[in-house]
C-alpha cells in the first residue's frame, strides 16, 4: 500500500472520506458542443486563488496612508525580491478574473443554467461578481496614484446621483465629502477584509451548490435518448483539463506581467488639477460612457440619475432572472431572452469600445 | 396672537419670507447705485467726459487708476473743488486749483501725499514713503532739481491718470514692463543726445541671460533695470559696487570671489568684479567654454602660457574637472534613461542623478574661488554620485534581462507540464473508455 493510500485510509478511519471520494467518482460532466463554457467557472476560481496568494504577499509590504501607500508600492516594485512580479500578477489577474467571471456569467445566462433548481447558485454567482467588481474598484485606489485618485473621485461621484440614499452613501464610501486619506483607509479595509470575507463565504456556498447539483445540462438534455447524451467523469478527466487550462492561464499572466508590467504612475496630489485621460477601469467603462451620452435633463430628472436608475433596475432584473423566466424553468427554449442577452453583450462591447475611442 | 396664527400657515410664512428677500435686494441695489453716483458726482469727470481728445483722456484713463479706486477725486491732486457744480468754481485758484503741474513740480506734487506716512497709512501702512527723498538723490532727481524738464520724474515711469499698482501686469512699472518703460527714453538716441549716454542698453539687455529670462520666459524673478540700478534712487553702479549689485542674487559667487586671490588683483587693475568676465547688460548665458584656455575662454584675456602662467594652469585644470563631471553626468543620464525606457523603476537612480547635477552646479559656482582644489572636491562628490547612478541604472537594465530570461525558463517548465498533462489526459481518456 502506497503512502497516499495509507493517508486516505488514515483519514477515512477518522473522517469517512471514502464517501466523498465515491461522490467525486460518480460526478460527471455532460458532453455537448457548449461544454467548453464549463471551464470558465474554474478559471475564475483559479484567478481568485492567485489574487489571494499575491494579495497576501503584497500585504507584507503594503502600508496604507497618503504618505506611505504610493511609496510602499514603489518599494515593492523596486526593492522587494519579485515584488514587481507579485504586483503585476495581482493587477493582471484581477482584470482577467473579472473578464472570466463575465464570460462565466453570460455562458450560464445563455445556457439558462440558472433555471430551477439552480436559482440560488445564480444568485450567489451574481453576488460574487458584484463583490469582484467592488474588489477591483477598491483595489484601484490603494496605490494612491494620480489616475486612481481621480478615477475614484469620478467613480464615487456617480453614487451621489442616486436619489435619496446617494449623498449619505457617497459620504459613507468616501469617509467624508471628498476623496481623502480617510477614503484610502476605508477602501483598504474593504479590499483586504470585508470583501474577501464575503467573497470566500459566498464562494463556499456557490461551490457547495455546484457540487450538490452537479453540472447543469442543456435544455432538452433529459428528453434525449441515452445513447445521444455523453458525459465525462469529473474526476480525473474534467479536473485534469481544468488543470491544463489553469497552467496556460498562469503562463499568460506571467507573460503579461513581464512584457506589460502594471505601471504605478505619478503619486496622487489632491490639490493638483485632474490630469487628462481620467477613465474608469474597463469593466465600468460601458456604464460611464452611457452616462456621458445621456442628455443633462430627461423630462424632470437629470440624465445621470435616470441612467443610474435604469442600470439599477436592469441589474435587479438580471439578478432575479431565475424567478421570472418561467419558460426556461419549464424546460422550454426562450429565444426572446436570448436576444435580450445578445443586446446586453453588444451594448457592453460597443459602449466600452466607444469609451476608449472617444477618450 | 392672530399674527402668529397667520404665520403658522406655511404658505403665508413663505410669502412673507419672499417679500422680505425682495425688499432687502431692492435696498441693497439702491445703496450700490447711490455709491456709484457718489463717484460720478465729480464735476470734473462730468464735464471732461463731454470733452474730446486730450481733455477727455484723463477721464477715460482715471477710471482704471488706483487713486480713483481708493476714492480720491480729481481735487485730491489738482486742488479746487470737484463737488462744486460750476466749472469755474471747481477750478478756482482760490480753492487751491493748480491745474496741470509742471514736470519740475511733479515730485513734490506726488510727494505731498506719498511722503506722508500718516496719510498713506490710511490706505496701506506697508507702503514706503521715502520715494521722493530717494528720488532727490538719484541722477534723475538731481537734474530735475536743476531745472531739467526732460528728465524722468514720477509720471514718466508711473504714467498719468491711469496709474496702476506695480503688481498689476498692466502697470508700466510691473517687473515685466520695466525694461521697455526705461527704454522709452534710454533707447531714444534723439532724446538721450544731450546727455551723451549710450542707447543700446535695452537691446543688449534683451539679448542677455537676464533679458531672455524676463522678457521671453516671463520669469519675474529675473532682474529688470531697477533691480540693479535701484528704483527711485536710480544711479549707475560704480566699479567698486558692481559686485555687490550682482551679489544680491548671486550670493555664493560673490562670496567666493571676494575670498579669492583675484579680488585684490582686480582691485589693483581697477577692474570691476563681475562684468570683466560676464559683461553687463548683454550678459551671456555662462557655459563651461568660458572657463579654461579654449578659444571662448575669458581667462585667456589675462592669462596665457607666458603671461601670468599660474592662472593659465589653474584655468586649464578647473576646466578639465568640469568637463569630466559634465561628461560623466551625460553618460549616467543615458544609462538611467535607457533603464527607464525599458519600463524599469529607476526612482533611486534618478535621485542620484539629481545629486550629480547639483554637484555640477556647485562645481561651476566654485569656479569663482579660482581654486582648482575646491572645484575638484565638488567634482569628486559628483563623480561618486554618478557612479552610484550608473550602478543603479545598470542594475535595472540587468534586472530587465533577468526577468525575460526567467520568464523563458518558467514558460519552458509550464509548457513541459502542459505537455505532460495532455499525455495524461489522453491516457486517462483511453483508460476510462472515452
Amino acid at each position: 500500500m502506497g503512502a497516499i493510500n495509507r493517508a486516505i485510509h488514515y483519514l477515512d478511519e477518522r473522517l469517512q472520506i471514502q464517501q466523498l471520494i465515491d461522490f467525486g467518482k460518480k460526478k460527471s460532466v455532460p458532453l455537448h458542443r457548449e461544454t467548453v463554457w464549463y471551464y470558465f467557472g474554474g478559471v475564475t476560481l483559479f484567478l481568485f486563488i492567485i489574487q489571494v496568494i499575491t494579495g497576501i504577499l503584497l500585504l507584507f509590504y503594503y502600508r496604507t496612508g497618503p504618505e506611505e501607500a504610493y511609496e510602499s508600492i514603489r518599494f515593492i516594485m523596486s526593492e522587494v525580491r519579485f515584488g514587481w512580479l507579485m504586483r503585476s500578477i495581482h493587477s493582471w489577474s484581477a482584470n482577467l478574473m473579472i473578464l472570466a467571471a463575465f464570460i462565466h456569467m453570460f455562458s450560464v445566462f445563455f445556457a439558462k443554467a440558472y433555471r430551477k433548481p439552480r436559482e440560488l447558485t445564480w444568485i450567489t454567482g451574481m453576488l460574487l461578481l458584484f463583490i469582484g467588481l467592488g474588489l477591483g474598484f477598491t483595489g484601484y485606489l490603494l496605490p494612491w496614484n494620480e489616475l486612481a485618485f481621480f478615477a475614484t473621485k469620478v467613480g464615487t461621484d456617480i453614487f451621489s446621483v442616486v436619489p435619496v440614499i446617494g449623498e449619505p452613501l457617497l459620504r459613507l464610501l468616501r469617509g467624508g465629502e471628498e476623496v481623502t486619506p480617510a477614503t484610502l483607509s476605508r477602501f483598504f479595509g474593504i479590499h483586504v477584509a470585508i470583501f474577501p470575507l464575503l467573497f470566500v463565504g459566498l464562494l463556499a456556498l456557490h461551490l457547495l451548490f455546484v457540487q450538490r447539483q452537479g453540472m447543469s445540462e442543456p435544455i432538452g438534455w433529459n428528453e434525449m435518448p441515452p445513447d445521444k447524451t455523453k458525459s465525462m467523469p469529473f474526476f480525473p478527466n474534467f479536473l485534469l483539463r481544468d488543470l491544463l487550462l489553469w497552467l496556460i492561464v498562469l503562463n499568460v499572466i506571467a507573460l503579461l506581467a513581464v512584457f506589460f508590467p502594471w505601471e504605478l504612475g505619478e503619486k496622487a496630489d489632491p490639490f493638483a488639477p485632474a490630469p487628462e485621460g481620467i477613465k474608469p477601469e474597463w469593466y465600468f467603462m460601458f456604464m460611464y460612457q452611457t452616462l456621458k451620452f445621456l442628455p443633462a435633463k430627461v423630462l424632470f430628472i437629470s440624465g445621470e440619475t435616470l441612467g443610474i436608475l435604469v442600470f439599477g433596475l436592469a441589474v435587479v432584473l438580471w439578478l432575479i432572472i431565475p424567478f421570472w423566466d418561467r419558460k426556461s424553468a419549464r424546460g422550454e427554449k426562450n429565444r426572446a431572452l436570448n436576444y435580450v442577452g445578445l443586446f446586453v453583450v453588444l451594448f457592453i462591447i460597443v459602449m466600452t469600445v466607444l469609451g476608449y475611442a472617444l477618450h | 396672537m392672530r399674527c402668529i396664527k397667520y404665520l403658522s400657515k406655511p404658505l403665508n410664512l413663505a410669502l412673507l419670507v419672499v417679500a422680505a428677500v425682495c425688499l432687502v435686494t431692492v435696498a441693497i441695489g439702491n445703496l450700490s447705485a447711490q455709491e456709484e453716483l457718489k463717484k460720478e458726482e465729480s464735476t470734473c469727470i462730468n464735464c471732461h467726459a463731454e470733452l474730446e481728445d486730450e481733455l477727455l483722456e484723463p477721464v477715460t484713463r482715471f477710471r482704471h487708476d488706483i487713486h480713483y479706486e481708493k476714492g480720491i477725486a480729481c481735487d485730491g491732486c489738482h486742488g479746487g473743488d470737484s463737488s462744486a457744480e460750476d466749472a469755474d468754481e471747481s477750478m478756482d485758484p482760490d480753492k487751491g486749483f493748480i491745474g496741470v503741474p509742471d514736470p519740475l513740480e511733479i515730485p513734490s506734487f506726488c510727494g505731498k501725499c506719498h511722503s506722508s506716512s500718516t496719510y498713506m497709512g490710511k490706505f496701506n501702512p506697508a507702503l514706503p514713503v521715502d520715494q521722493e527723498k530717494k528720488y532727490r538723490t538719484s541722477l534723475h532727481g538731481k537734474r530735475n532739481a536743476e531745472g531739467d524738464r526732460k528728465v524722468a520724474q514720477c509720471a514718466s515711469c508711473h504714467g498719468i491718470h491711469g496709474i496702476r499698482p506695480a503688481g498689476d501686469p498692466l502697470s508700466k512699472v510691473h517687473p515685466l514692463n520695466v525694461p521697455e518703460m526705461c527704454a522709452t527714453c534710454h533707447s531714444d538716441p534723439g532724446y538721450m543726445k544731450s546727455y551723451e549716454l549710450p542707447t543700446d542698453q535695452y537691446r543688449k539687455y534683451a539679448e542677455g541671460v537676464h533679458g531672455v529670462a524676463l522678457l521671453q520666459n516671463k520669469e519675474t524673478g529675473a532682474p529688470a533695470c531697477n533691480d540693479c540700478h535701484g528704483n527711485h534712487g536710480a544711479v549707475p553702479p560704480g566699479v567698486a559696487s558692481i559686485a555687490f549689485v550682482c551679489g544680491n542674487c548671486h550670493v555664493n559667487n560673490m562670496r567666493l570671489f571676494n575670498e579669492s586671490p583675484l579680488k585684490a588683483a582686480f582691485s589693483e587693475l581697477h577692474l570691476p568684479g563681475c562684468e570683466t568676465c560676464h559683461n553687463y547688460h548683454d550678459i551671456p548665458k555662462p557655459t563651461d567654454a568660458v572657463v579654461g584656455v579654449g578659444p571662448e575662454s575669458v581667462c585667456r584675456d589675462c592669462h596665457t602660457e607666458t603671461k601670468r602662467p599660474a592662472g593659465y594652469r589653474v584655468a586649464k585644470e578647473i576646466r578639465k574637472h568640469l568637463d569630466t563631471l559634465a561628461e560623466r553626468t551625460r553618460s549616467a543620464d543615458s544609462v538611467v534613461v535607457e533603464a527607464s525606457q525599458r519600463g524599469m523603476d529607476v526612482l533611486d537612480a534618478e535621485y542620484r542623478l539629481k545629486d550629480v547635477r547639483q554637484a555640477l552646479i556647485e562645481a561651476r559656482t566654485m569656479v569663482h574661488s579660482f581654486d582648482a582644489g575646491m572645484v575638484k572636491d565638488k567634482v569628486d562628490a559628483g563623480l561618486e554620485a554618478a557612479k552610484e547612478a550608473v550602478r543603479l541604472g545598470e542594475k535595472a537594465i540587468a534586472n530587465y534581462y533577468f526577468r525575460r530570461k526567467w520568464l523563458g525558463f518558467s514558460t519552458l517548465i509550464l509548457s513541459f507540464l502542459v505537455l505532460m498533462l495532455i499525455f495524461k489526459i489522453r491516457e486517462v481518456d483511453r483508460r476510462t473508455g472515452r
